[in-house]
């Protein structure tokens, strides 16, 4: 009631009590609440539906004759890396260091890209 | 022609015999250096803190026009005047105002954010709604301390640090008290490694700051270029006042993800950002003045007990949003069997990568071998969406 009439006009809410003002607070969190565990929910269900659906393609795809042998990928092929902003040597340390901190050789990461990040706000 | 005379003329003219005139703009002159020293020297928020802090000296310096606060001080601002009579400021200031700046910076940040660790655990937006708690616990305080409820929301939101949500709800909902809240809000964005970490020590134990967390789930291409579009259908239809800020954000993350608009992704993310990085950040100083007056012959200032007070509830908004995540964090850390770590939880603080950094700092002070920054990148990007969340319900019961 409070909450709809204070949404009502803005001079009217210059005049809410210390009450008012703490329900409103409650409400306010709770909104937050609620619409981030909404979007959890969506997020889940739309990875769910993704990731069934992928599964699917995959079992399909493998089901279906393949049409000529895949080229054999040498182990120690790591691909190309795609740097942004990023300059070779500091690259190559940085795989250095994941792999160290894995405790894996080189040759059995993949690096895809790796980008400085920059801070934003 | 009488030298005497147009000597005297230009110095009855020049800045230097009218700097003392009203003694507050000469000491804001002084904070403005100051501010410069530390983004310079110290290395404090420069990308913001050095266009603040120039636009702060360039408004305090006498007769250069070129930014008129008292043009902004009815609560319709004649934008006709603004144009005809405006000085350089003015004009850009006019992308605060009508809060343009902020949501274009989102649709920077959009471009910039991986919203990949957020989507492997959606978990993480539970703590970046729990990390709102101090914008309610500030907003409740200032409203105790004398400030209008529109003025204690604005206050409030500093506790979502982020500098862009705070300019966008102030601007329209406390324009005169734009300058103090920004440069709190930044300031303390700067100073997060220094007010998160005792904070983060004093509420978990060192058991629960040496828990190790499992790699999450690889996320697939089409996961992040749906999750943009279903975010902003349901929180727009949710809250429509969110509408600029989730909407500009969730664009530029579309440009990033879908891989077909390359070009666009990288302006929002370079070209665009720092641009209006500049404008914001120069105009937002320039809010700054030392001695103001407004319509009522009270004085509006900078120098006043509302600023010291703002920078005081700004304190207490950042400690309580992260006291907030921390605990939620904890809770997860119970409820998941010690598979959370509850460091994770402060960066829910929409600070990005900040906030999360700090985590990592944390968790791996007590075991060395912890990496927890990709698993707080999750609380850290929910963190944004949860203070613009915050920032659109205020909107919509105060504006």
């Amino acid at each position: 009631m409070l909450f709809l009439t204070a949404a009502r006009t803005a001079e009217q809410l210059t005049e809410i009590s210390l009450s008012g003002g703490l329900l409103m607070s409650v409400i306010g969190i709770s909104v937050v609440f609620l619409a981030l565990v909404a979007i959890m929910a969506l997020t889940k269900l739309q990875s769910a539906i993704i990731v069934s659906f992928q599964n699917k393609r995959g079992q399909t795809d493998a089901a279906a004759p393949a049409p000529s042998a895949p080229a054999a990928v040498p182990a120690s092929t790591p691909g190309a890396v795609a740097l942004f902003g990023v300059e070779d040597k500091t690259a190559a340390m940085l795989m250095a260091i994941v792999a160290d901190e894995m405790k894996l050789p080189l040759n059995e990461l993949r690096f895809i890209s790796i980008k400085e990040v920059q801070e934003g706000n | 022609m009488n030298v005497g005379k147009v000597l005297q003329d230009l110095w009855e003219t020049s800045g230097f015999n009218n700097l003392f005139v009203h003694w507050e703009n000469a000491v804001m002159v002084v904070i403005a250096c100051v501010l410069l020293y530390l983004a310079l020297v110290k290395g404090f928020e420069p990308l913001l803190l050095v266009g603040i802090a120039f636009g702060m000296l360039l408004t305090n310096l006498p007769l250069g026009g070129l930014m008129h606060m008292e043009f902004y001080q009815d609560k319709v601002v004649d934008y006709g005047r603004v144009l005809h009579e405006g000085g350089l400021l003015d004009i850009l200031y006019l992308g605060v105002k009508l809060g343009v700046y902020p949501c274009l910076i989102f649709l920077g940040i959009g471009a910039m954010t991986d919203f990949g660790p957020l989507i492997s655990r959606p978990s993480s937006l539970l703590l970046g709604a729990a990390a709102q708690l101090g914008i309610y616990c500030a907003f409740i305080l200032s409203f105790l301390l004398g400030f209008t409820p529109q003025e204690a929301a604005s206050i409030g939101i500093i506790g979502g640090a982020d500098g862009p949500t705070a300019i966008f709800l102030t601007s329209r909902l406390a324009s005169h008290l734009l300058g103090p809240i920004a440069v709190a809000a930044y300031s303390y964005m700067a100073l997060i490694p220094l007010i998160q970490p005792p904070i983060m020590r004093a509420l978990t134990t060192k058991k629960e700051r040496e828990t190790k967390m499992e790699q999450v789930r690889a996320v697939s291409k089409t996961e992040k270029i749906i999750f943009p579009i279903v975010v902003t259908l349901f929180a727009v239809l949710l809250l429509p006042s969110v509408a600029p800020l989730i909407g500009m954000l969730m664009l530029g993350n579309l440009f990033r993800e879908c891989g077909v608009v390359e070009r666009l992704s990288d302006t929002a993310q370079n070209a665009l950002i720092n641009i209006v990085t500049i404008f914001l950040s120069v105009t937002v100083g320039a809010t700054s003045v030392g001695w103001l007056i407004n319509n009522d012959g009270v004085s509006v200032g900078f120098l006043s007990l509302n600023t010291i007070k703002i920078i005081a509830l700004g304190l207490f908004a950042f400690g309580f949003s992260t006291v907030g995540g921390l605990l939620f964090g904890k809770l997860m850390y119970k409820l998941s069997g010690g598979k959370v770590n509850p460091l994770i939880g402060s960066a829910g603080v929409s600070a990005v990568p900040m906030a999360a950094r700090v985590s990592q700092k944390v968790g791996q002070e007590a075991n060395s071998s912890n990496f927890l920054l990709m698993h707080a990148m999750g609380p850290n990007v929910a963190g944004v969406i949860g203070s613009a969340v915050a920032a659109g319900f205020l909107l919509s019961v105060f504006g």
